[in-house]
């Protein structure tokens, strides 16, 4: 047990710390759709052009293959530089990528793996539907195989980025009457085919990229499933431990920089009696425990990648990591809204206006996106704990 | 950078856990009372696998590891409500030896004296003659030493059993005396961080064990109790509690880990590890024990089940080496990015 980085680690982070401080972004990523997916295609290619897109993805498929250590590193020093997040390239680079890797044909990693590094294609996810999102298997948007297509009629829900994706990882079902995690089929949709109508959501946050996708007689080619057909749960399911191993990463790590601003704004905010924030004791010691979190969230981070950095996956800490991370964040956003005082209502529809506003209402969609705090209990519980089984 | 436990020190942990399992089962405390000469035995017990001195060095009569097995051990006695009195037995066998006091040292390490731990209740203050000021002692028994923390001093007090008498405590398991430390000779004094930063990663080792059995207990009831025909770990009302208690042991877990290495290595940020190691485990310890003691139902608050001992212990440990708000006023000011 140690805590110490090997020379060549040393030698990873300076060079990604020096890559870092010439090529990240200085102005913010634009409110708006267009061109908030613009600004992240030109990030994600400027990361390819410098060698760095893809940090876990293998090296076979053209990412960086780096192990779990430096998979850390890399997000310390995004964090430490403020770089730009995955953003719209979030299910592409988490999940549908991952999955062509996984599961896909030669064909399909030919066609699709490579244009995702080099930031030229978004990808968003057609799971959830309107009677379907915790309770993903009962999703019924349904797919009919007519010749070599397979005609999708239904509707998808929660479609982050679909207004600028080019491809969506699609579950369907294509066998009809069959029910829950049987029948289904994972499948690559084109977003430019015609019958897809993309309607955009409005959220509490004001700006936002999520959508309600229709499907009206759409034709997609049966040569762009992935898996077999029926087989599209495992499919969906394959990636799992990938995503919980590293998708809330950089949030965990992330957090402790969150935790030292929210500080440094208590020290400068004067509240109404004209005293400064972080004299009020309630307020400071909210903060010095939320730090502790951190620096807690920070040891799982470490936990996790020399789980995987030892067995190739990780631990049960993999699916409490969620829960924390969402968990602490919203508590900080509490203190956050309650030092600002009424300066914090200020807020004009982007996030811009008020960053940490934008936070306090973001923070409901980490507790409720990519798996409910409702539902990581259930895993925990199921698949942790072995608990008696609720359902 | 590895978390994992190595071979070797995972064998300690197993060999802690054979024992627990063998010297100390929960069911021990199934309505039972404190019985002194069972405590001896247990500490002499301990004594022989080499836990008062498991992180001293070989040539000082120690075993020779680090505060890191010393963390290891804590975790396990604290899964099962042990004994706390290892806590101070370790930091005063450093402090002895550090002092020269080889006699009490090699008496420590081998079991025969008890070492006992002050807690201020007023502020206390020493001069050369001593210290003076209220404290409460904890761990009394056979205790030959009490190791107190003055300010910016550790120091090991003389004592005897004429010294210390019992008092009457919530947490009948551990024999606590309250009295002016005035008037007990000074052993061995020395600065007071390392005492400090070793005492707090003993005592989160300590909380985090206590979190996880307090977890382990009402999984364990949740999957054989049924009520309207279900096993109630069915129940979201019960399942989902303890998933949180389990991940906020895992938390808890983590952090002591790199606590006790940012100890061990004498890293930049050890206060604000060992600090924060302390505040998580505590506030671990106590929501655990409250779940565990609300699932079970009435038979929760009975002396017939030792679910309440998790709930006094994490009690009795919150102002060892710093209570919550003392750590967290420091923790504001640490820096936390060590990168």
């Amino acid at each position: 047990m140690d805590l110490d980085y090997t020379p060549e680690d040393l030698e990873f982070r300076k060079a990604a710390r020096a890559w870092l401080a010439e090529n990240v972004p200085t102005e913010p990523r634009p409110a708006d759709v267009q061109a908030g997916a613009a600004f992240d295609k030109a990030w994600q290619r400027r990361l390819y052009d410098g060698g760095w897109a893809g940090v876990n993805w293998p090296k076979d498929y053209g990412g960086l293959g780096l192990n779990g250590v430096r998979t850390l590193i890399w997000w310390e020093e995004c964090e430490r530089a403020r770089a730009p997040g995955y953003e719209r390239f979030t299910i592409a680079l988490t999940h549908a990528g991952p999955t062509i890797i996984t599961r896909g044909t030669e064909e399909h990693k030919a066609a699709y793996l490579e244009k995702i590094l080099k930031g030229e294609t978004i990808w968003c996810q057609g799971f959830s539907e309107p009677g379907a999102g915790s309770d993903l298997a009962a999703l019924k948007t349904r797919g009919e195989i007519d010749g070599d297509y397979l005609v999708v009629n239904g509707q998808k829900t929660w479609t982050s980025g679909a207004a600028t994706a080019q491809f969506q990882e699609l579950l369907i079902r294509t066998e009809p009457g069959s029910e829950r995690h049987k029948g289904l089929t994972w499948i690559i949709c084109d977003m430019s085919t015609p019958g897809i109508t993309v309607q955009p959501i409005g959220t509490m946050m004001g700006e936002s990229d999520i959508n309600a996708t229709f499907y009206d007689n759409v034709r997609i080619p049966l040569k762009n499933v992935v898996g077999e057909i029926g087989g599209g749960w495992s499919v969906a399911m394959s990636t799992l431990a990938f995503e919980r191993g590293n998708t809330f990463l950089r949030d965990q790590i992330s957090m402790a920089g969150k935790v030292e601003r929210a500080i440094e704004l208590a020290r400068k905010t004067i509240t109404a009696d004209g005293k400064r924030a972080i004299d009020d004791r309630e307020i400071a010691r909210k903060l010095a425990e939320l730090k502790a979190d951190a620096l807690g969230l920070r040891a799982m981070a470490i936990m996790n990648v020399s789980n995987i950095d030892r067995n190739g996956q990780p631990g049960p800490e993999g699916s409490m990591v969620k829960l924390l991370v969402s968990q602490v964040n919203k508590q900080l956003m509490e203190v956050v809204a309650d030092l600002s005082g009424q300066p914090f209502l200020d807020y004009d529809g982007t996030r811009h206006s008020n960053e940490w506003t934008f936070d306090f209402m973001w923070s409901w969609v980490l507790t409720i996106a990519g798996g409910a705090t409702e539902i990581q209990k259930e895993i925990i519980a199921d698949r942790v704990l072995n608990l008696p089984r609720s359902r | 950078m590895d978390l994992i436990p190595s071979d070797d020190q995972q064998q300690i942990i197993d060999l802690a856990a054979d024992f627990i399992l063998k010297e100390l089962p929960l069911t021990r405390l199934f309505d039972a009372r404190y019985d002194a000469g069972k405590a001896r035995a247990q500490r002499q017990a301990m004594a022989d696998l080499g836990w008062m001195g498991i992180g001293l060095a070989e040539e000082s009569g120690g075993v020779g590891m680090t505060v890191v097995e010393e963390a290891f051990i804590l975790r396990e006695i604290g899964r099962v409500v042990g004994p706390t009195a290892i806590i101070p037995a370790i930091l005063a066998a450093k402090l002895a030896d550090g002092a020269g006091l080889d006699e009490l040292r090699d008496a420590i390490v081998a079991g025969s004296a008890g070492i006992a731990l002050a807690v201020a209740e007023a502020p206390l203050s020493a001069d050369g003659d001593g210290v003076s000021g209220v404290a409460r002692i904890y761990d009394v028994q056979d205790a030959q030493a009490i190791v107190v923390i003055v300010g910016d001093e550790a120091l090991l007090l003389g004592a005897s059993a004429g010294d210390l008498e019992e008092v009457p405590f919530l947490d009948s398991f551990t024999p606590v005396a309250r009295r002016d430390l005035a008037g007990l000779p000074v052993l061995a004094r020395a600065p007071a961080a390392a005492t400090v930063q070793n005492g707090l990663l003993l005592t989160a080792a300590y909380l985090a064990g206590l979190s996880e059995g307090a977890v382990a207990m009402v999984q364990e009831y949740a999957g054989i109790r049924e009520t309207f025909g279900r096993k109630i770990g069915a129940y979201q009302a019960v399942r989902h509690p303890i998933a949180e208690g389990a991940a906020r042991s895992d938390h808890a877990k983590s952090l002591l880990y790199v606590a006790a290495l940012a100890l061990r290595d004498s890293r930049d940020d050890v206060v604000a590890q060992v600090s924060s190691a302390k505040v998580i485990a505590h506030r671990a310890a106590t929501k655990n024990a409250d779940i565990n003691i609300q699932l079970h139902g009435g038979i929760g608050i009975t002396s017939d089940l030792p679910a309440h001992h998790f709930m006094k212990r994490a009690l009795m440990l919150a102002p060892w080496f710093g209570g919550r708000k003392p750590l967290l006023d420091t923790l504001l000011d640490e820096p936390l990015l060590t990168i």
